[in-house]
Order: structure tokens, then C-alpha cells, then sequence
């Protein structure tokens, strides 16, 4: 037993003698968060000319706990508006609209709203129904939509807190005349407040 | 940074070997030595009796009992050479010294194309004797083109835990990953093991045999082993056999894989190699209705062996290299609750496309290299085992993400692992006997910059350093065994928060393991075995690190969210360390006892455990998230005390000479005790058979099997109920799934074996009956069906 003894003790002393020679300090290389998008913004701006209404949804902590920020949409009645997305990684200044419109053959905007808010599109929006009227103004080089602008008049009705819902799908491979909003990956769904005074 | 741990590694062992020094004195021999030893038949293991046995160059030897043992006395030579014969089998010689354990020569008849070859019973036999190994040996019709998860599950107990049909991994007893230790070819197994679609990345073509040990051998193999060991073995190359090999190819429809695999060895007196090479390609799979697009794999393996046999060391050296990549299913990937919901609500998965061989993302790219130096060292009636390995692991996981990121992998890590393991079997005196051991392990893992992303886990360093002494005392028909185990820990964490600012920590662990069993051999019929044992592990990165989204969901792990239960709010923008929120490791006693009944015609093996685990890890949903890609789930990982009991059943029977059939049953209950409440994914009630006709130069072999649906789930709130703008209160301390246990389902399998001369030939086909199932332990369960029917062929040719 006398062997085993020095054994162990030699095991414990080389490998204390270990512990201190191996601690590497390497720390991971700093990345850039290109994934995350964290600022999207609508712009309204009136065909008549006029004020352009901007509705903002950031997102600081990106996949954390906490939820986003919303701006309320406020819209003139029986006005027409052309719609801008624009969508940006702010940590990164990063701008990834344009990476949309360069990939504007896998990307495809939905939307959805309360009923009849707007005469032109009537109806509810694309979103249950892909056949349903939205007016694109873009369209990819397949002659399929894209949707970074879009054109809508309001109705002659005020109506206060309807919804505004954005959905951005990312379908690569399978983006088509009849893709709809449950085909792929949503990259943005975000459903604003809309009023209409 | 390799080069300056390989040194003072190196340091140990010369320092081992000067040690023994003392040992390496011969003792002289007179003729007081003698050899037994055991003669059967390869194909039946039947003992053949009357075989005779020569010493050559000496005048000794002799003929076997109707047992086929033998025994040669005054014997005066230090090493010997026996030659085996049997009238219409091939001749053996085997090259014996009287360090080796007793031989058992397996004799192959001159039709068959295997080769005579001799086993040195027990030559590893530190296993804990209360806890006995379950064997499975492999063949390589099964294994080309599997995966070893699957070979695994074969034995009553396991089951898979699984990301479609690549990415598979042993569940034992309802516990996997960091709770199920696995020992490839010796070495501690160094890979990712955190995550659930982590499948370990072992050559399934390589492993000859398994070894399934069902208890908690902590103590002999070290932490991490809760659930149980699984020990993958390789063939190895044998002495005195000339130069031989095998082609063999295999092809399945299912995915229209093909397979090859090229070996080729030699042994001489003292020496022996052998080298082999393996690919496998295969397409997408096919559920029974549809294409499972994007399940393509491929791999390569190759890996060259060694042994050199001296008077008192044996030195065996090994070298593998295995390199895979596997597609996942491309529909069971998604992005906010929304397409969750449709994902899971889809007829047949999403974007399913026509067979290709392409694999797109999402996939996984992995490569594992294994070098081996292991000795056995023979003094007098003492074994020492030295063993030195180096891994090198990497895995590179790709997402679907936008643009030229999509070609960059999403999580890329590089991980070099250093082990010694040193073993001394101290001489058995009167009834005792025992192995002490010592065990060192570092592992360095780094994330490998360019991924765009912040890492999901930090950078670490484990190094862990284990000593063990299992003593066991034996008397008439009873052993009892005693074991005690002392670990050190330390991890050594440098990350970047989600502002890519840059967090440390320093942990150390600490844990004694104690086990205690006994045997008892009622008569030369039944025994019983029972076994209690403590195992531990330190949280692994994941459960401590984890930040954001990985597979389907969110999660934080345990020191990067903050509760606020007054205001049932959380935090996610800290890293918290130790002196804020205490993570205790986990620790786990598991009691298992198994009864034997061996008799002529009927075998039975029945085998009840209970596992009790304490500050046990797991992940649990905490709440909803609204982000600009939508509302998403997230999870947060926690500790809780958790109880896993069950049962395996095996009975196997033999009807007449040529028929044979084994029931296999396995069932585990699984409770979350602190909060009590059932977890997600333990796998439900299995029953398989298995039948076994041989017709001459053909075997038959029938698999029917049949799972239960797991009633023992948490309560499932659909993924489409959040989306339908329903209010959902769900109870922050209860678990809840988005989709219920899939119904229990009959499989059948079967095989065709045909053997001739150098040829071997099998055809077999997986789920016949072309069924539609899902299994509750296959992550693509809410996406997709499970494989539909698949005929494979083998054909193996041997020189």
C-alpha cells in the first residue's frame, strides 16, 4: 500500500502542477450582431403632399425578455399614402433593406388590418388570404411583389384603435405568385395600433 | 497552446513508469506455470470437446473436457505458444504469457469465412462486478450507414433521443447527454454533449461491440454518469493471423444511401495492425406520405491500429478520424410562434421538395479525431493500465439565415481534449481484489470566430481530476464491492454578453462518490445483483451560459436571467456569477439490482431501478417575448429535485435447435418531485421481440415491436392558441407542451441472412408495414412522420 500512496500523491502533485500551466485565457472574438433587427419604421407619406406620419417598433435587447417599443399610427381620413419600410440593425448601423431588396426574390411583405380602415384595399389584408388586395408598388424580377412600398387610402370613417399588421417572410426557394403568409420564416411581424381621424 | 498541455501530460507518465520500476525485477520461474483456457465454436459458442491443445517446442498438452476446457500443468517457459486443433475447424495458434489472462479460443469451422481467433478473458475487467455490463455485439450490416444511438437501442433500457434520423443519442433509464457517460474505444468521450441535437459523434462502422452499463459507475468511469456508461469498442487487430480482410457495401432505399467499407489486418507474434476506411451518402429520407426534405448525410471514417505485445507491456495505439454532415429536416425549422404553429398544424412539413442528395441548411458539419497510446503493464501478479488520449472535436451548426450569413455557420466550436487514465489492478490476496485508479481530463473549447453572431456559449476550459479506489471481497457464493471516488472541477468561462461586452468566471467543483453492491449466486442458475451508487456533474455551459435562440426556442440559462417574483417580472440583460445565485452541481443515487435466471433453453434478466437526483437541471417555458420577427416562447433554465424509476425486462428462449426468440420491455417513470409535475420527452413503455430461425446456410430473423403513447405528460396549451389572439395565462411554475404524445405505434422489422463461403450476404427491411409514426422522443415529432419503409442490402466479401 506504501506504492499506492506515493501514486496518488504523485498523480495529485503533477496534476496541481496542471491546473496553473493550462488555464488559457483566449476570450471569443468579438461579433457583429448581424442577425438582429432592431429599429423597423413605417413612413406615410400623403400623395397630396403634406407631413409624412412615421411609426417606429424597436427592440434594444433583440432575443432578451423584454418586449418592444410601438409608436401608434395616426392616419387622416380619405387620404392616400405611400407606404415606405425601411428595416436596420442601429447596434450594427447596418441597413437591411437594402439586403431585402437585393433578396427581393425570397422576401415577400403580408399585411393585415381591421376591416374596411382603408377603401383601397378594401377588405382585411393579404395576410389570411394572399389573393386578397393589397397594392404593391415593387415587385421582384419574377414580376412577383415585394411590398418595401405600398400605396393606401384610407376611408372616409374615423375609427380608432385598429390594428396594423406587418409581416416580412423569408422564403427562399419557395416564394411564388401563390407563397403565402404561412409559407417560410418571419423575419418581422409586428401588428401597430392604427387610428383614422 | 496543444503543445504546452502535451508536455507536462508526458511528465506524468514518466514519472508513472519510473515509479514502477521497483515491479520490473523477473521472478524466476521453475515449472509451476500453467495454463486454462476454453474451446468453442465461433458461430454457436458451443464448447467443442476433445479439441486438442499443444504447447509447441515442448513435449506438453492436451485434449479438452466435454466442456471444452482445458488445463496445462508444469509448464516452464515465461511464454508459450498453444496451437488449438479441431478435426474440420481452422488450426489456431495463439502466443500466451503468464501475465495475459486465460485465453478462450473461438474455433471457425473451414466452411466459414471467418478466421479462428483467440479473446484474453477479462484483460479490462476494472469494471465495477455489481453493476454488470450489458454486451451487444455489432454487426457491421446493422451498423453502416446508422448511427450509434441506434445500435444502442437494441437493449431493453435505452432509447434515442432524437432530431430526425441523423442526430441521434442514447437515452438511458430516461436520462441523456451530460447524464449518460460515453467511453469510445477507451477514452472518455470529449464532444458538445449540451445540446439535445449534439448526437455524439462516433464512427457507427467502428464500433465492434457495445458495452451498456445501467448503474451509476461514477465512481469507476467519472462524472457525468447519472444515467449510466455506454462504452463504444472498436475491433481490434488480433496476433498470429495472416493478412486478411473485407469490402463491404451497403445500400438502403430509404434515402437511397450507399455505404462502403474497405479493412484490411495482419498479426504476427508480437505484433498486429490494421486499418480501415468507410464513407457513407445519402439522400433525403421519406416519411411513409411524403419527402422528409433535406435529411441527406454523409460521412467518412477512417482509422489505422496497433498493437505490440512485450514480455511484460502491451502497447496498442490507435487513430480515428470521423467527419459528418447532417441535414435537418428542413420544415421542422422556424421562426416566431406563428410559424410555429403552422409548422406543427402542416399536413406535410413545409417547403418539402423532390429526392435530392443536396443538403442545405439548416445542417451540421462535425469532425472528430481520436489518438490513443494505451499500455498494460504485467508485473507479477499485478496489471497496470496506462492510457493517454488527445481529441480533437469540431461542430459547426448552419441556420437559415438571410443573405451570405446563411453559408456561415451559426455556432462554430473547436474542442481539444487531453486525458490520462492510469489503472492498477492490485493483486488479488485470499478474497480480496481491486483497481485504483487515477484520472486526469482537460478539455479546451474555443468559438471559432466569423459566425455574425454572438456566441451562444462562451469560450471554456474544463479540467477535472479523478481518483478511485473499488475494492471488492468475495466469499463462497457472495461478492460485495465498495467503491469511493474524489472529483476536482474546475471551469474556466471567458464570453461576451448580448452587447458584446466581454464576462469571466472562475468554478471550481468538488464531489466524493461512494458505491456498494453485492452479488449472490443462489446456484449455478439464478444470481441477484444489487447496486447503489452516487454520481454527480457540474452544470454544463449551456445551463449556466445559454442566451437566446437555439432550435426553436429562447433560452436563457441559469446566470443570464434575474427573477423579480414582487413584481413577476425578469431580467435578461445581466451575467450573473457565483456569489450572486449560488448553482449547486447536480448529484444523483441511483439503486439498480438485477436477477439472473441462465438456464439450458430459458434465460431471464429482470432489472428495477430507482434514481433519485438532486438539484437536477432542466429547462422550462417562463413566458412570451414580442421581438420584431414576432412573439416568441422563451425558456429559462432551473434546478429541481427529479425521481426516475422503471424496469427492463429480457427473456430470452430457445424453442429447438433453430429457433430462438428474445422479448425485450423497457419502462421508466419520471417525475419533476419539487414541483410536482411530469418533464417532456421521457420515453414511453416499449415491448420488442425478436425471432430468430436458422434454414441451413440462412437466418431469418422477424422484429416486431410496439411503443406506448406516454400518458405521463404536462398539459399541452397548442402553439396555435397563441396566435389566434386568445389570452393565454399559463402558470409560470408549471411546464406545458406545444403538442400532445404521439399515439403508440407497431413497427416490424426483418432480416435475411445468407452466409457462404467468402461471401455474406443479407437483405432486411425496416418498418415494413410502411406505418406512420411519431416518436414523443424525436424533436421533429411536431413537424413530421418518422421514416417510412426502408430495404437495405448488405454484401460483405472477406480475403
Amino acid at each position: 500500500m506504501k506504492n499506492l500512496k506515493s501514486y496518488l500523491l504523485t498523480g495529485i502533485i503533477v496534476t496541481g502542477g496542471l491546473f496553473t500551466s493550462c488555464s488559457d485565457d483566449d476570450v471569443p472574438a468579438e461579433e457583429n450582431e448581424e442577425e438582429v433587427i432592431d429599429l423597423v419604421t413605417l413612413t406615410f407619406t400623403p400623395q397630396g403632399g403634406g407631413t409624412a406620419v412615421v411609426a417606429t417598433a424597436t427592440d434594444p435587447d433583440g432575443e432578451g425578455a423584454a418586449d418592444f417599443q410601438l409608436q401608434d399610427i395616426v392616419l387622416d381620413v380619405s387620404t392616400t399614402y405611400t407606404l415606405e419600410v425601411t428595416i436596420q440593425n442601429t447596434e450594427e448601423g447596418e441597413n437591411i433593406t437594402e439586403e431585402i431588396e437585393e433578396e427581393d426574390d425570397e422576401h415577400l411583405f403580408f399585411f393585415e388590418f381591421t376591416n374596411d380602415i382603408f377603401s383601397d384595399p378594401s377588405g382585411d389584408g393579404n395576410v389570411d388570404n394572399r389573393s386578397d388586395d393589397v397594392n404593391y408598388n415593387d415587385q421582384d424580377a419574377d414580376g412577383n411583389p415585394l411590398g418595401l412600398s405600398t400605396t393606401w387610402t384610407t376611408s372616409d370613417v374615423t375609427s380608432s384603435n385598429g390594428d396594423f399588421r406587418v409581416i416580412l417572410k423569408h422564403q427562399p426557394g419557395i416564394k411564388s405568385g401563390t407563397s403565402t403568409a404561412t409559407d417560410g420564416e418571419s423575419d418581422i411581424d409586428i401588428t401597430w395600433v392604427i387610428n383614422v381621424e | 497552446m496543444a503543445n504546452a498541455r502535451i508536455v507536462p501530460n508526458m511528465r506524468i507518465l514518466s514519472i508513472l513508469l519510473i515509479l514502477s520500476a521497483p515491479f520490473l525485477i523477473h521472478a524466476q520461474t521453475p515449472c509451476d506455470r500453467s495454463v486454462k483456457g476454453r474451446v468453442l465454436d465461433i458461430d454457436t459458442n458451443e464448447p467443442l470437446p476433445f479439441a486438442t491443445i499443444k504447447v509447441l517446442d515442448t513435449n506438453l498438452g492436451a485434449v479438452a473436457d466435454d466442456q471444452g476446457q482445458f488445463e496445462i500443468l508444469a509448464i516452464c517457459q515465461d511464454e508459450i505458444d498453444l496451437e488449438i486443433r479441431f478435426l474440420g475447424y481452422k488450426t489456431v495458434v495463439h502466443h500466451h504469457d503468464f501475465h495475459h489472462p486465460t485465453p478462450i479460443i473461438f474455433m471457425a469451422s473451414e466452411e466459414t469465412l471467418l478466421e479462428s481467433v483467440v479473446v484474453e478473458q477479462e484483460l479490462n475487467a476494472h469494471e465495477l462486478k455489481t453493476l454488470n455490463p450489458k454486451k451487444i455485439d455489432v454487426d457491421l450490416s446493422e451498423s453502416m450507414g446508422s448511427t450509434a444511438g441506434d445500435l444502442l437501442s437494441k437493449a431493453s433500457g435505452v432509447y434515442t433521443l432524437r432530431t430526425g434520423q441523423n442526430i441521434v443519442k442514447p437515452v438511458v433509464h430516461g436520462l441523456h447527454s451530460n447524464r449518460v457517460l460515453i467511453i469510445n474505444n477507451g477514452v472518455r468521450h470529449s464532444y458538445q454533449a449540451w445540446g439535445s441535437e449534439h448526437a455524439p459523434e462516433i464512427d457507427p462502422s467502428q464500433i465492434d461491440q457495445i458495452e451498456l452499463i445501467k448503474g451509476a459507475s461514477t465512481v469507476r468511469y467519472g462524472p457525468d454518469a447519472l444515467g449510466g456508461v455506454i462504452l463504444f469498442n472498436p475491433e481490434l487487430p488480433s496476433y498470429n493471423t495472416k493478412l486478411n480482410g473485407e469490402f463491404n457495401t451497403g445500400f438502403q432505399s430509404n434515402g437511397r444511401a450507399i455505404s462502403g467499407e474497405v479493412t484490411a489486418q495482419a498479426g504476427f507474434e508480437k505484433n498486429a495492425w490494421m486499418i480501415s476506411f468507410n464513407g457513407t451518402k445519402q439522400g433525403d429520407l421519406r416519411a411513409p406520405e411524403y419527402n422528409l426534405t433535406n435529411t441527406g448525410k454523409r460521412e467518412m471514417g477512417y482509422s489505422a491500429a496497433t498493437r505490440h505485445h512485450f514480455s511484460w507491456i502491451d502497447i496498442d495505439l490507435y487513430f480515428s478520424h470521423f467527419e459528418q454532415e447532417l441535414g435537418i429536416l428542413r420544415g421542422s425549422v422556424n421562426g416566431n410562434l406563428t410559424d410555429l404553429a403552422n409548422a406543427i398544424g402542416a399536413d406535410i412539413p413545409n417547403d418539402t421538395r423532390e429526392f435530392s442528395y443536396e443538403i442545405r441548411t439548416p445542417r451540421q458539419e462535425t469532425v472528430h479525431d481520436l489518438f490513443k497510446i494505451e499500455t498494460a503493464i504485467f508485473l507479477g501478479k499485478q496489471q497496470f493500465d496506462l492510457q493517454y488520449a488527445f481529441q480533437h472535436n469540431e461542430r459547426r451548426e448552419f441556420d437559415i439565415r438571410r443573405g451570405t450569413n446563411n453559408d456561415r455557420p451559426a455556432i462554430n466550436l473547436a474542442m481539444k481534449t487531453h486525458t490520462v487514465d492510469f489503472d492498477w489492478d492490485h493483486p488479488s490476496s485470499g478474497n480480496w481484489a481491486g483497481t485504483v485508479g487515477v484520472q486526469f481530463f482537460a478539455q479546451d473549447n474555443d468559438n471559432i470566430p466569423g459566425t455574425n453572431t454572438i456566441p451562444f456559449v462562451p469560450n471554456y476550459n474544463n479540467t477535472n481530476f479523478g481518483m478511485f479506489a473499488i475494492e471488492s471481497y468475495t466469499k463462497e457464493k457472495i461478492t460485495y464491492e465498495l467503491g469511493v471516488r474524489f472529483d476536482f472541477l474546475n471551469m474556466n468561462v471567458r464570453g461576451r454578453d448580448s452587447s458584446n461586452d466581454i464576462y469571466r468566471d472562475n468554478l471550481n467543483y468538488q464531489n466524493f462518490t461512494f458505491t456498494s453492491g453485492f452479488i449472490h449466486r443462489f446456484n449455478e442458475h439464478i444470481s441477484l445483483r444489487s447496486n447503489i451508487g452516487t454520481a454527480w456533474r457540474a452544470p454544463n455551459i449551456n445551463e449556466l451560459y445559454s442566451f437566446g435562440k437555439h432550435q426553436n426556442i429562447i433560452e436563457f440559462g441559469l446566470w443570464r436571467y434575474e427573477l423579480f417574483p414582487s413584481e413577476d417580472s425578469i431580467s435578461t440583460a445581466v451575467v450573473l456569477q457565483e456569489d450572486q445565485k449560488e448553482i449547486k452541481s447536480e448529484r444523483g443515487v441511483k439503486w439498480i439490482s438485477t436477477l439472473d435466471i441462465q438456464r439450458d433453453q430459458l434465460s431471464v434478466e429482470f432489472t428495477p431501478y430507482i434514481n433519485w437526483i438532486q438539484n437536477y437541471f432542466f429547462i422550462r417555458p417562463y413566458g412570451l417575448t414580442n421581438t420584431v420577427r414576432g412573439t416568441f416562447p422563451y425558456f429559462i433554465h432551473d434546478q429541481t429535485d427529479a425521481l426516475y424509476t422503471g424496469v427492463d425486462l429480457d427473456i430470452k428462449k430457445t424453442w429447438r435447435q433453430n429457433l430462438s426468440s428474445e422479448l425485450k420491455v423497457s419502462y421508466v417513470y419520471a417525475r419533476d418531485v419539487s414541483s410536482n409535475q411530469p418533464f417532456i420527452g421521457i420515453p414511453p413503455l416499449n415491448l420488442q421481440i425478436e425471432l430468430i430461425r436458422k434454414l441451413g446456410d440462412f437466418t431469418v430473423t422477424l422484429n416486431p415491436s410496439w411503443t406506448a403513447r406516454q400518458t405521463h405528460q404536462p398539459p399541452v396549451i397548442a402553439a396555435n392558441r397563441f396566435t389566434e389572439g386568445e389570452q393565454i395565462e399559463f402558470d409560470r411554475s408549471a411546464t406545458f407542451d406545444f403538442l400532445s404524445a404521439p399515439s403508440a405505434f407497431f413497427l416490424m422489422n426483418a432480416a435475411i441472412k445468407y452466409q457462404k463461403n467468402n461471401f455474406n450476404v443479407q437483405v432486411s427491411a425496416q418498418n415494413l408495414l410502411n406505418t406512420s409514426y411519431r416518436r414523443y422522443t424525436d424533436q421533429s415529432r411536431y413537424f413530421a412522420d418518422d421514416l417510412g419503409i426502408n430495404l437495405k442490402a448488405f454484401i460483405s466479401y472477406s480475403f
